[in-house]
């Protein structure tokens, strides 16, 4: 874009940092003149269609630029644009920015008066699964599909979609987080026992993998805190629990044993076991056994 | 434009001198040219080489310096944030007890322009029929520059918003450098604070309680529940100069509010997480438990320690890692080490020491000075800060470091002294920056008589 021939009546306005700067930014060419034509306009409060091309460079040049994006929704809002065109911007301008709050922020705000129907919402899941092939932990890609999954009320098939996850990396901990959401998240009752289950299994393909240990601690945890998230009570899970972790004895299993057997004896035993195997945690399992 | 420091100055190439001669280039003499620039490159990779894993002080002071007269193109997706990257700058120094920018005398000139520009982000908003005050990141709205401190209330030419992250680093860092905070108005800062708080029970959902950074769209998590509740804290003598901090007023922020959207982010593995239902995060594990801390609420969240405790350990990986099976990293060293030395009271019992710091000194960078956040990774100013504070409060004094590090209050993110003013009910800051300067003028005496 050629500024000063599609600005010609607008000065740009330079920034002052005065004479002795704190990080001073050595900005390029192109950057200071997009801001100083972007600071004008917004000075003078321009909402145009060549002041939406503007905001389109300057989120180009630094996507956290938080006023960039408002204005930019302020001209969109003036001017009726077309946000599903939107919508693809941000996502062009999110592919190479997967971690900048605001652009997550500007797709939020703009699906919320984008999307009518779940239906629609739909097709913003598939969006969020590109996202995540690129990088399977992408802190505010869970959270935006929380987001979606609850204001639409999309929580069908989405255990299933997890459960593919956790099946091609166990050791992906945003997919137990993701599930722990979709599994209590909803408020309908869960069964302990086919949860256990589940993770049970996860934890025998790798008994060194916390994620699924950390889990079924937190399944038994909440079942003994607040038993009406459950269906029915099944205390045969703890014995169970307690015998498999026993056998399997890594690090996170004797954990889990401390966790909840009753027996002190095999709780000092263990703990005195984990300061030898676990020596980085020493003074953490040392600390345990003396509250035994 | 940015100024270099005097040692970068005079580097450029000399004028030439009369008429220039240019010399044939053979194939031997290239050669020979080459040997020569191979071992150069050898002698400086041998040196750096022979300084890894040992404190760099005089380097880590000196890429810090630089950073804050300037730095490079890179930085211009942090243009609107330039104010938190002069907030890492200037409290890392501090732990390295820098007498360049800290000398009483030397460092005045120095920091007394430091603080004028800061005041410079000073913003005044009319939000309805309230007039709020805070501070925004950077230059970057273009409003002209103010030689002398402008009285409060005056709003700048182009509006911008108030940043609350950034109005967290802006008291942090002046009160470091030595001022008074006399030029801000305190309530009308907490009258910015306020209207951040998301308190729509219905349309806020599971963000009811937390705050949103500025008023032009913003995320609200756990980050700038923190930032809400610090500046609180710092401000809170200028408010109330009688009454000692509780953490239990409701005029500005609604308390029992903002411990519920704690409690909700607590997750089923003892660790928090940035807001509600979400995976639990070294990041929202410092912040979180900070801001319970300052209210004095950890045990109304959690009542049995070890789950956090054992949430934070598990964490350690030889270097700290944010999440579970994620990589190393060097600035969760300070925010889960700050986190569990919340925690365990500052005893700071339970992280091993030894493996963690060896991780730390791998990322110092072994030519430039400060910190990456994994080994081999560029260093730049955030993990540099990162790294330090966790240095400091795990009581770093390994070779290189005879005089041991500057303390910092881990709660609060800031120099110790910092800390202990915005801490001490019954002075003023007017006086204490008095105190302090007395102090350090008797102490260049006694030390110049000797």
């Amino acid at each position: 874009m050629d500024l000063p021939k599609v600005f010609p009546d607008i000065t740009p306005t330079p920034q002052d940092d005065g004479e002795n700067p704190i990080c001073a930014i050595q900005y390029s060419d192109s950057f200071k003149e997009i801001m100083g034509y972007f600071r004008t306009i917004l000075k003078i409060g321009e909402l145009s269609e060549r002041a939406l091309q503007l905001t389109s460079l300057v989120v180009e040049e630094n996507a956290a630029n938080y006023t960039g994006w408002w204005y930019r929704r302020k001209c969109l809002s003036a001017l009726s644009s077309d946000l599903g065109t939107e919508l693809i911007f941000t996502s062009e301008i999110g592919g190479s920015n997967p971690k900048n709050y605001q652009i997550w922020y500007h797709r939020r705000a703009l699906l919320f008066s984008l999307l009518g129907s779940a239906s629609d919402a739909k097709y913003e899941l598939k969006y969020i699964d590109t996202v995540l092939v690129d990088d399977c932990k992408n802190y505010h890609a869970w959270s935006h599909r929380q987001h979606i999954v609850r204001t639409f009320g999309l929580w069908e098939g989405e255990r299933e979609w997890v459960e593919g996850v956790v099946e091609r990396d166990g050791r992906n901990n945003s997919g137990w987080s993701y599930r722990w959401f979709v599994v209590f998240g909803k408020g309908d009752k869960v069964s302990l026992k086919s949860e256990v289950d589940y993770t049970l299994k996860q934890c025998s393909l790798d008994i060194h993998n916390e994620s699924p240990f950390k889990y079924l601690t937190g399944l038994l945890k909440l079942s003994l805190k607040d038993p009406s998230k459950f269906t029915s009570p099944t205390p045969s899970v703890f014995e169970e629990v307690i015998e498999k972790c026993e056998g399997w004895g890594s690090v996170h299993a004797k954990c889990c044993v401390i966790d909840f057997t009753r027996d002190k004896d095999v709780k000092v035993r263990i703990c005195g076991e984990l300061m030898e195997e676990d020596k980085v945690r020493r003074k953490y399992w040392e600390g345990r056994r003396a509250k035994i | 434009m940015s100024k270099l420091p005097s040692e970068f100055k005079g580097k450029g190439l000399p004028e030439p001198d009369g008429e220039v001669t240019i010399e044939e280039i053979t194939p031997e003499k290239l050669a020979g040219m080459q040997a020569q620039q191979m071992a150069k490159m050898k002698a400086v990779a041998d040196l750096a080489k022979s300084n890894l894993g040992k404190f760099d002080l005089p380097k880590n002071a000196r890429y810090l310096h630089y950073s804050l007269s300037g730095l490079p193109e890179p930085y211009e997706s942090l243009d609107t944030n330039r104010l938190t990257l002069a907030h890492f700058c200037i409290q890392s120094l501090s732990i390295l007890k820098d007498g360049r920018l800290f000398d009483v005398v030397k460092g005045r000139e120095v920091r007394e322009r430091m603080i004028k520009w800061i005041y410079n982000l000073k913003v005044t908003q009319k939000v309805g029929e309230t007039t709020i005050e805070g501070f925004c990141g950077g230059t970057f709205m273009g409003n002209p520059f103010n030689d002398v401190f402008l009285p409060t209330g005056t709003p700048p030419s182009t509006p911008t918003s108030v940043h609350l992250a950034m109005t967290y680093c802006a008291l942090l860092t002046l009160l470091t450098l030595g001022d008074d905070l006399s030029h801000v108005n305190a309530q009308d800062i907490m009258e910015g604070v306020k209207g951040l708080q998301n308190l729509d029970r219905e349309g806020d959902g599971i963000l009811y309680g937390s705050f949103k950074s500025h008023c032009e769209g913003s995320e609200s998590d756990m980050r700038f529940n923190y930032c809400a509740l610090t500046i609180e804290r710092i401000l809170w003598k200028i408010l109330h100069p009688s009454t000692p901090y509780n953490g239990k007023d409701d005029t500005y922020i609604n308390k029992t509010a903002l411990v519920e959207f704690i409690k909700k982010s607590k997750g089923y593995d003892g660790g928090l997480a940035l807001m509600p239902e979400q995976e639990s995060h070294g990041g929202s594990f410092f912040t979180g438990l900070a801001t319970l801390e300052i209210m004095g609420a950890v045990d109304e969240v959690f009542e049995d320690r070890d789950e956090p405790i054992e949430w934070g350990v598990m964490r350690q990986i030889g270097g700290m890692q944010g999440r579970r099976g994620k990589v190393e990293d060097t600035c969760y060293s300070y925010w889960v080490g700050g986190g569990l030395n919340i925690l365990d009271g500052g005893s700071n019992l339970y992280l091993d020491k030894e493996p963690l710091h060896e991780y730390i000194l791998k990322c110092q960078h072994p030519m430039y000075g400060g910190f990456g956040k994994a080994e081999r990774s560029p260093p730049d100013v955030l993990h540099t800060f990162y790294s330090l504070s966790y240095l400091s409060l795990s009581g770093f004094d390994g070779e290189g470091l005879e005089d041991g590090l500057g303390e910092i209050d881990v709660v609060l993110g800031c120099a110790k002294e910092t800390g202990d003013w915005i801490r001490d009910p019954d002075k003023s800051y007017s006086v204490l920056v008095k105190e302090k300067e007395l102090r350090d003028l008797q102490a260049l005496k006694a030390a110049s008589s000797k």
